[in-house]
């Protein structure tokens, strides 16, 4: 175990260590009951690197805020087309259905025209005729 | 890409950048404002970070860039490593011997060029590949490993200064 230690450290101060070596050598500096530069200086990496209390969810507090706020946009965007559309629709319609009825209307006042007038101003009767002789390449009408 | 999709995606690097931020901007408040906002930046370009090949560095130095524009913007001086800052010990109870230690560390931290601070912050504090550090400070892999060494030998050869001092002078350290 010591030697594998003074090894690590050996490397570590010549630079050499990969990050895994220095956390094995950080975890048995840290474990030892004896004080040294190491134990020391360990020591104070792992409070200065220390993150505080409930940092994941204040770091993205504002990453959240936005996309709840695009959510929201998008929500009212679509709300606000279909709402839109809908009301383009029921003017059409509405509008169709006024031209309907006044063309209904137009026509029941011209019928009604119609029937004044030939109340009014009957048509004038067939002339009375006199067939003298029809075959089929003669006829004979008298007026 | 839905909200969820993206928090997954994007969590690991915010464990990478909370400490990174916090450095540069001094507060934790402000470090959790910076984040939201970066995060938010981020969903708003998902598209291009979707096609982006380098991700990685995009997210970093999105970061980066942030937190100095927020630095610039607000004109406030840079919080350096040698400040008090009250030292928070695991367990919750105070041990004064370790926050003793832990103010030697940040002093000795806070006393390093700054070149090997930064590599050395990145590395074991952000937990950053030594691709992901040559990204952000353009300096290439082989040397980044010079420097950190170096900074490590510096740091242990600083501490073990105080503690034989601390030996010497009856103190245990």
């Amino acid at each position: 175990m010591k030697e594998e230690r003074d090894r690590l450290l050996e490397k570590y101060y010549r630079g050499e260590t990969t990050q895994e070596e220095e956390r094995l050598l950080r975890e048995a500096c840290l474990a030892e009951a004896d004080a040294s530069p190491e134990k020391a200086f360990f020591t104070w990496v792992a409070g200065e690197s220390a993150l505080p209390e409930g940092l994941e969810s204040a770091v993205f507090e504002k990453v959240d805020a936005s996309a709840r706020k695009k959510r929201v946009r998008v929500l009212i965007y679509s709300v606000t087309s279909v709402a839109a559309t809908l009301a383009l629709m029921i003017t059409l319609y509405a509008g169709n259905l006024a031209r309907l009825e006044k063309e209904q209307e137009f026509r029941m006042i011209e019928q009604t025209l119609v029937h004044v007038s030939e109340t009014l101003q009957p048509a004038p009767a067939e002339p009375d005729m006199l067939v003298l002789w029809v075959d089929n390449d003669v006829e004979i009408i008298v007026n | 890409m839905t909200t969820e999709e993206f928090k997954s995606r994007l969590w690991p690097y915010t464990r990478k950048l909370y400490p990174m931020m916090k450095r540069i901007l001094g507060s934790e408040e402000e470090t959790r404002d910076a984040l939201q906002e970066l995060m938010l930046r981020l969903w708003n370009r998902k598209e291009a970070l979707e096609e982006c090949l380098n991700p990685d560095a995009y997210i970093f130095t999105a970061a980066r860039n942030y937190c100095f524009d927020q630095k610039k913007r607000e004109r406030r001086s840079p919080v350096t490593l040698t400040g008090e800052v009250p030292v928070q010990v695991a367990g919750g109870s105070f041990d004064p011997d370790a926050a003793e230690k832990l103010k030697h560390v940040r002093l000795i931290m806070g006393s390093l060029p700054e070149n090997y601070r930064e590599v050395l912050e990145m590395r074991e504090i952000d937990g950053l590949s030594f691709e992901e550090i040559a990204e952000l400070t353009g300096n290439e892999v082989p040397y980044i490993r010079v420097l950190l060494s170096r900074s490590r030998m510096k740091l242990r050869n600083e501490l073990e200064k105080i503690y034989s001092y601390e030996r010497g002078t009856g103190q245990t350290a």
